[in-house]
């Protein structure tokens, strides 16, 4: 195994920068594919196993019934003064012709199949008629009982369910019923709300962009200060950071390339692996430093051999490869057993956590190595100068 | 904070050293105490507890499900069972012969003293004991509105249950158990099979699918990490110096759980596979660098050293970063992903515990005991070495 190591860390530390263009020209490509990502919504549905009885049952009556994307407004009951000639009841017949306006308004809206409401259920059983008092409704509900599905017991809210094609997109109906509500008159003491079980759904789905965002900064922060007050030095305390910088973009770019999409699930992901990620960067950065330690030491037991930064690194990647090698497999491994169990609601996390961390370790191993030679090969002092006489001239 | 710590984890090093036997009594207890908190551990099945349940959408869709009862309603779900080859067989879900089975179904329930309340097609026929089957296809034309109970090809027909369980499990079973017993009471047509679901009983799926998923996760994982380290360490004993003290972090994170009474759930369900893969990387790195330094031919105190101060550091860092990109989860929205972080980077802070302060013990009292065994073996060969000679003599 010390061979082939040797020959790659050889080559790492002999071509730092053919190494870095091309892991570039990669991050590149991998940018470019990060941008055809698409968030997905959570289906709680499809993380659940078909082959129990309870969701086998669940899942024919979904396919008897037609779809499941069930969306509702709630109309409530919300005096705002008391003794006021405010709606009290969703029986009132104002409630209910504004109730019967929502439910024929809602059913023109694109991609909106079938609209059912206590209005419906009247309309159906009273000649196509609305009630014209709470006492009429009182009268035609002994009639029927599916009206309780409509009206609560205690005559405070009233439901308009609005049945959706499969391929809504339930951010855009949230936008088409959101225009429907305001613009739709009201009588007093009323309020209109959408709700529903998938609704829900849409709502996670707008809130992947700004978590990820949230939590990958601070995790970000607060690792970069983690590493600044573990290495105080600016040189290595950014390094690292190239992993998870690097393997992120990786990870991501390839997550687009696939064209797996992101749901609230896998929100978290990006926090993780880089929490994860750095690990590799700090070990190949702490062992080259202790390395470098020993420089001065060998130079002087053996003052004809000319040792420098690429032969401790050379000995760093020989040392820290097969155990950094056999972590990532260890880390794989326990990704992947997520998925073995029968709900896999976690394991499109896992997915992409494994791809994270072997990129975190891949980056470790090209990346951190070379850009390192490149850093303390690099004669900062005569670059200083340059600039410095540079600006004493033009002056 | 660098030299601070390179300074005590020399001292640790020496105190680990001097001090192996007492160390090792001393984790056992440590062991012993949370483990105990193991027994106290629940598995929690609501999924609704793992959303963000004050957003408004969802404080809503809960204010709904209160008023209408969608949360403790169980649907039976009455099908035509197209395996059924015969005459006999229904064809079609309004024929009377379902009807009355439901008619019956639905007095049975009724008289159910957690049953708050019973909707299906049989709704329409109560008051009448035994409607004829003319009257019960009379009354189905006359109602379209008893439509909504059909699927549209007439092939499933649903009764709505609602209920007053609650949402304690053994409630749950109990009701099941019960629902199933009148289910099987009812006289049934042939050619038509019953489901019962809702998400009451999917809650109770839930439960005893994550009792089963967390045992799989985690025998799975172990196994295969083992076999792993065998094949990367080529010892017995090395591979079982990192796995030891990850265990001790597993046992640590879950007795801490049971212990401060945090459920698991469906979002942490996994966690033991993903501790057992995350927390081996410290051990490795301890156990590969301490093996380095003795392949050198320095004494155990100094490679003990050498390791806990050189890996230490790495170790510690690699540890908080990795506890930071999980705590960072306390920030995110969805409470699923909160709890994630939060159990994750307990793990996490357990594994790197057990690999700084364990894993160089058990280290230590694997090579001892390794010398007195050898030690004990040569005296034993030495002797009979010895008695050998003496007879030949």
């Amino acid at each position: 195994m010390a061979k082939p190591l040797e020959i790659y860390s050889g080559f790492i530390t002999r071509h730092p920068i053919t190494v870095i263009f091309i892991m570039l020209l990669v991050t590149v490509y991998s940018i470019q594919m990060i941008g055809t990502i698409e968030t997905k919504k959570s289906d709680t549905k499809s993380m659940l196993p078909n082959d129990v009885e309870s969701i086998y049952t669940l899942n024919s009556i979904e396919n008897e019934f037609g779809s499941t994307n069930a969306v509702f407004l709630a109309v409530e009951v919300d005096p705002t003064y008391q003794g006021s000639d405010e709606v009290r009841d969703v029986r009132d017949p104002r409630a209910l012709a504004y109730l019967d306006q929502l439910s024929e308004l809602s059913l023109h809206t694109e991609k909106v199949i079938d609209v059912t409401s206590a209005t419906t259920v009247l309309k159906s059983i009273n000649n196509g008629r609305l009630p014209q008092s709470e006492r009429e409704v009182e009268e035609l509900a002994g009639k029927n009982g599916l009206l309780i599905n409509y009206i609560s017991s205690d005559y405070s809210v009233s439901l308009v369910k609005i049945q959706t094609t499969d391929d809504v997109d339930l951010i855009e109906i949230e936008k088409e019923l959101d225009k429907l509500i305001q613009e739709l008159p009201r009588p007093p003491g009323l309020t209109t709300t959408l709700g529903g079980m998938s609704m829900e759904g849409a709502v996670m789905q707008k809130s992947i962009g700004p978590d990820m965002a949230k939590t990958s900064t601070y995790s970000l922060i607060g690792i970069l200060i983690i590493i600044l007050v573990l290495f105080r030095s600016i040189k290595y305390g950014f390094t690292p950071m190239s992993t998870i910088i690097f393997g992120t973009i990786w990870a991501m770019g390839f997550v687009g390339f696939i064209g797996m999409g992101m749901s609230s699930q896998t929100s978290g992901v990006l926090s993780m692996i880089m929490g994860i990620g750095i690990d590799f960067g700090i070990q190949v950065v702490t062992r080259y430093r202790f390395e470098l330690l020993n420089i001065p030491a060998l130079k002087e037991s053996h003052p004809d051999l000319d040792i420098g930064p690429k032969d401790a690194m050379a000995v760093t990647l020989n040392n820290v490869i097969i155990p950094m090698f056999t972590t990532t497999l260890a880390a794989l491994i326990g990704f992947q057993a997520m998925s073995l169990g029968k709900l896999t609601f976690l394991g499109d996390m896992g997915t992409i956590m494994s791809y994270g961390v072997a990129a975190s370790m891949v980056a470790a191993i090209t990346i951190v190595p070379a850009l390192m030679i490149i850093i303390d090969n690099m004669n900062i002092s005569k670059y200083l100068n340059k600039y410095m006489k540079f600006i004493n001239r033009s002056r | 904070m660098a030299d601070f710590l390179e300074t005590n984890l020399k001292k640790l090093a020496e105190i680990q050293k001097k001090h192996t036997k007492v160390l090792a009594i001393a984790v056992i207890l440590i062991t012993i105490i949370l483990g105990i908190g193991l027994k106290n551990l629940t598995i929690n099945s609501d999924f609704r507890k793992e959303m963000p349940t004050d957003l408004p959408i969802f404080a809503l869709n809960d204010r709904i499900s209160a008023k209408f009862g969608g949360q403790d309603m169980v649907l039976i779900a009455v099908q035509i069972d197209e395996s059924v080859d015969s005459k006999n067989a229904i064809r079609d879900i309004r024929d009377p012969r379902v009807i009355q089975s439901l008619i019956l179904l639905d007095q049975d329930l009724r008289g159910e003293t957690s049953v708050t309340s019973v909707m299906s097609p049989a709704s329409f026929f109560r008051g009448e004991n035994t409607p004829s089957p003319e009257n019960i296809t009379q009354t189905i034309r006359s109602n379209p509105s008893m439509n909504g109970f059909f699927s549209k090809n007439y092939k499933m027909v649903l009764m709505f249950v609602n209920t007053d369980i609650g949402s304690g499990e053994d409630q749950i079973q109990n009701f099941n158990k019960i629902l199933q017993e009148h289910i099987d009471n009812t006289p049934k047509p042939t050619g038509v099979k019953f489901g019962i679901t809702g998400q009451p009983i999917i809650r109770m799926t839930i439960f005893d699918l994550l009792k089963s998923d967390a045992v799989i996760t985690l025998i799975v994982s172990a196994v295969v990490i083992l076999l792993l380290l065998f094949l990367m360490e080529r010892t017995y004993t090395h591979a079982l110096l990192v796995f030891a003290p990850l265990s001790l972090g597993l046992i640590w994170t879950m007795g801490t759980l049971g212990w401060l009474g945090i459920p698991l759930s469906v979002a942490t369900v996994g966690l033991s596979s993903m501790i057992l893969g995350l927390g081996v990387e410290y051990g490795v790195f301890v156990l590969t660098r301490y093996n380095e330094e003795r392949d050198k031919n320095i004494s155990q105190l100094e490679s003990m050293k050498t390791t806990v101060h050189a890996i230490g550091t790495a170790v510690i860092g690699s540890g908080l970063t990795t506890i930071v990109g999980f705590g960072v989860l306390s920030f995110a929205t969805i409470p699923m992903m909160q709890h994630l972080g939060q159990t994750l980077a307990l793990g996490i802070a357990y594994c790197l515990l057990a690999a700084l302060f364990v894993n160089p013990v058990f280290i230590l009292l694997e090579e001892d005991f390794e010398y007195w065994n050898t030690h004990r073996k040569l005296e034993k060969l030495a002797a009979k070495k010895e008695m050998h000679v003496q007879r030949v003599r």
